[in-house]
């Protein structure tokens, strides 16, 4: 063996996959010659400092981890249901690092939009995990069937919202009216509106961003018309207490 | 008594089937195991779960096209990889890896290393940050998922001598950019 071919080696053997009679070539080589002797225990080091750097293991961050995502992909699982959700989270590229950067650009009126939605959600007293199968009822007692369906999309709208909240670390300060929320979420589905993309899927139920190879687009439009009625509805509706 | 591959072939047929409580316990079984992965690549964090997330949403949307519901982790493993790859390489035009490589220490860092300790790790963090995307994932298959090559070809979709070639460059790299700190 000679010395550049010991060179070729020197990683594989140190990650243990040099066998047989190379191996036995490379430690002859390696006990006597002295530059190579340098370039082992250099690269000998680099491993060790590799191996050493390595503590990706995420420990109990990983559970929030786990949550977080598992609380992502049911909520796509809605959002394929309801098919509003999934059009706004398109809109706003709802992903952890580009929810901050859009916000950023956006200079922050999304973010004021979705503070004001979620404090709407406190001041209804309603979390937003159980907005659709809260208002449901209401809405099949005393509206039409394409009001229903408009609280339904709302109400996937402010769980949406709820969500991307709780990514960006907001929280509400201050108390604010119905039409300021009103305002804000017409604001953020005026933003949706622009989104080329913002067409929903009905591929699966975790299908989002646009990233599929096969699907079939359905572009679901709510007005604000609809919204505002949608609205009404809701505030208008006697809260339970649940 | 079910196996524990044949219990997962299960859970990838019923998740086959639409079934979102199978994939869900598909991601509870292989989710950490990828994200350390994922998390090696893409040296962020933040970045680690997003990357996480996404790769499971493309394994929901490509079930149909797995052929049998043996061999899952690999396929996971493959979309994983290559998502983090395809990450970098957008994020890395848009990031600024100082940042990066503070959020990776405070992740990284056990309490009790010393000082010597602590400066090979920040030299290293730097210097595998610098190492282009593709590279560093062969890096992170070879050294730390210890993968062959020929499993790392499969995995990238290119030959084995590319995937050897990868590891040389990425390898040179780290020696290079760590000459100055030896």
């Amino acid at each position: 063996m000679n010395c550049k071919r010991f060179d070729s080696l020197i990683d594989d053997y140190l990650l243990g996959s040099v066998g047989g009679p190379a191996r036995d070539d490379f430690e002859r080589h390696l006990a006597g010659c002295p530059r190579c002797q340098r370039n082992f225990e250099s690269a000998r080091v680099l491993h060790e400092a590799l191996r050493s750097a390595d503590e990706p293991v995420p420990g109990p961050r990983w559970a929030m981890t786990e949550q977080r995502v598992l609380s992502r992909l049911r909520a796509q699982h809605l959002a394929q249901r309801s098919g509003f959700l999934g059009r706004l989270q398109r809109a706003l590229s709802l992903r952890p690092a580009f929810d901050k950067l859009w916000a950023v650009a956006a200079g922050g009126t999304v973010i004021a939009s979705i503070v004001a939605a979620a404090v709407w959600l406190n001041w209804l007293g309603t979390p937003g995990a159980d907005l659709t199968s809260k208002h449901q009822p209401a809405a099949q007692q005393g509206t039409s069937q394409p009001a229903t369906q408009s609280i339904n999309n709302v109400a996937s709208l402010l769980q949406g919202v709820e969500e991307i909240l709780k990514e960006n670390g907001a929280q509400p300060t201050q108390s604010i009216s119905p039409d300021s929320v009103l305002e804000a979420i017409a604001s953020t589905m005026s933003l949706g509106a622009l989104e080329p993309e913002a067409i929903e899927t009905q591929v699966g139920w975790l299908d989002i961003w646009g990233l599929h190879e096969t699907y079939q687009a359905e572009d679901i439009k709510v007005t604000e018309q609809e919204v505002k009625a949608a609205i009404q509805a809701i505030s208008s509706k006697p809260e339970n207490g649940t | 008594m079910v196996s524990q591959t044949q219990d997962v072939e299960q859970l990838v047929g019923k998740a086959k089937n639409g079934d979102g409580d199978a994939f869900e316990q598909l991601f509870k079984r292989f989710g950490r195991s990828l994200f350390t992965t994922i998390l090696r690549i893409v040296r962020n964090y933040d970045d680690a779960e997003e990357v996480l997330q996404e790769s499971f949403l493309k394994m929901h949307r490509r079930l149909a096209s797995l052929r049998t519901t043996s061999g899952f982790y690999s396929w996971a493993y493959t979309i994983s990889v290559n998502t983090s790859i395809n990450f970098l390489k957008s994020r890395d035009s848009r990031r600024e890896s100082q940042l990066e490589r503070t959020q990776w220490d405070s992740i990284a860092a056990p309490a009790d290393c010393g000082g010597e300790t602590a400066m090979i790790r920040e030299a290293v963090q730097s210097a595998i940050e610098k190492v282009p995307p593709k590279q560093r994932a062969v890096l992170v298959m070879r050294v730390y998922d210890g993968m062959d090559y020929a499993s790392i070809a499969r995995t990238l979709g290119c030959s084995e001598g590319a995937a050897k070639a990868n590891f040389f460059h990425a390898m040179n790299k780290l020696r290079k950019y760590l000459s100055d700190y030896r």
